[in-house]
């Protein structure tokens, strides 16, 4: 499992919890890795958005600003399901061998 | 230090130049989305948070795509400069030959910025073309009306044996210019608006009819220089002129 199937998966993973805008997605995301370039971070969410796993829609928060939010969809949560495991897998694989 | 404003103009051309338009403004739209909730006090860390904008760009790209864009480009820039070589090597190349740039660059652009016509457009000229297709207009109008005037041989004031050398810069400056103007109107139809290739077939359009022209000039073949000859010049210089303002006239409206 490589750092961008990582990222992807918590990428899915906030969004599976509530949809989000751009920005709070980013600033999420680079809290937890903060040697990841935000270009990157968001490279990989318009990838998944790209591919079907989430969608775009604008919103507004009360007298804010239209902002553009993410919404998971059905393949996306699959996709999420998907990642989830093969993430388990590894993490049980490497306690197998020590690496906790 | 790069603020945001200098950041987002870099990375519009970058991404501009990488992917196709519609793309590439829903990703601009994205960042300046972005950038408007972040503190301008952080802007010192945009780079290190980011990454070069052209480093961002080319996150984005799909490869597979870009490559087909930079493919794309680089045959429509063979088409001018194959007419360029063959105006500054004036000889009489067989017109079939000459016209086959003209012909697949006029069909290169039609097919790759196909997808851009559906868009609405704001106005008829984009920023900054009018002025230089009016200047272009202007160059090409005075060209004109030298190689009529010497072919009519109405410079008195001109020693004979300067006529030749006169017509040939003529054309050949005329070609320069289209060069650069052609190759600029394919840059900023991708950057910018596909209207801007309307400048790139007009440039086709004038290096052909110049190359023609300095072909037959350059003719030691006297024979062959007959009135029917200027005539059967004359109608093909027509004719590439109203498929050309035909093409221009799509990429415009």
């Amino acid at each position: 499992m490589l750092k961008k199937d990582i990222i992807e998966l918590c990428l899915l993973h906030i969004l599976s919890k509530e949809d989000l805008y751009g920005y709070e997605i980013l600033r999420r995301i680079h809290e937890c890795f903060p040697n990841t370039q935000e270009s990157g971070i968001y490279a990989l969410l318009r990838g998944l958005c790209k591919d079907g796993y989430t969608k775009q829609y604008e919103g507004h928060i009360s007298d804010g600003p239209k902002r553009k939010y993410y919404h998971i969809t059905k393949a996306g949560q699959m996709k999420y399901k998907i990642l989830l495991d093969e993430w388990y897998h590894l993490r049980d694989t490497l306690a197998t061998m020590g690496l906790k | 230090m790069m603020n945001q404003k200098m950041y987002l103009k870099k990375f519009s051309h970058a991404i501009r130049w990488r992917l196709p338009k519609s793309e590439a403004d829903e990703i601009l739209a994205d960042y300046q989305e972005i950038f408007s909730q972040r503190s301008k006090e952080k802007d010192n860390m945009l780079v290190q948070e980011f990454g070069e904008p052209l480093q961002a760009a080319r996150l984005l790209t799909d490869p597979k795509m870009y490559h087909h864009w930079l493919a794309a480009f680089g045959f429509m820039l063979i088409c001018l400069l194959v007419s360029e070589f063959m105006l500054l090597r004036p000889r009489q190349y067989p017109t079939l030959i000459m016209i086959v740039p003209f012909v697949i660059g006029l069909v290169l652009t039609m097919i790759w910025f196909r997808s851009c016509r559906t868009e609405k457009k704001k106005s008829l000229f984009p920023n900054g073309l009018l002025p230089i297709f009016a200047g272009f207009i202007i160059i090409i109008v005075i060209d004109i009306v030298i190689i009529m005037g010497l072919v009519m041989q109405i410079y008195n004031f001109l020693p004979d044996s300067f006529y030749g050398v006169f017509a040939y810069w003529t054309l050949e400056l005329t070609g320069l210019v289209a060069t650069i103007v052609g190759i600029l109107g394919l840059i900023k139809a991708r950057i910018s608006d596909y209207s801007w290739c309307s400048l790139y077939i007009m440039a086709l359009m004038v290096l052909l009819e110049c190359a023609l022209i300095l072909g037959v000039l350059t003719n030691m073949d006297l024979d062959a220089v007959t009135s029917g000859y200027w005539n059967s010049l004359g109608m093909q210089l027509c004719i590439i002129g109203l498929i050309g303002l035909v093409g221009v006239g799509v990429n415009l409206c």
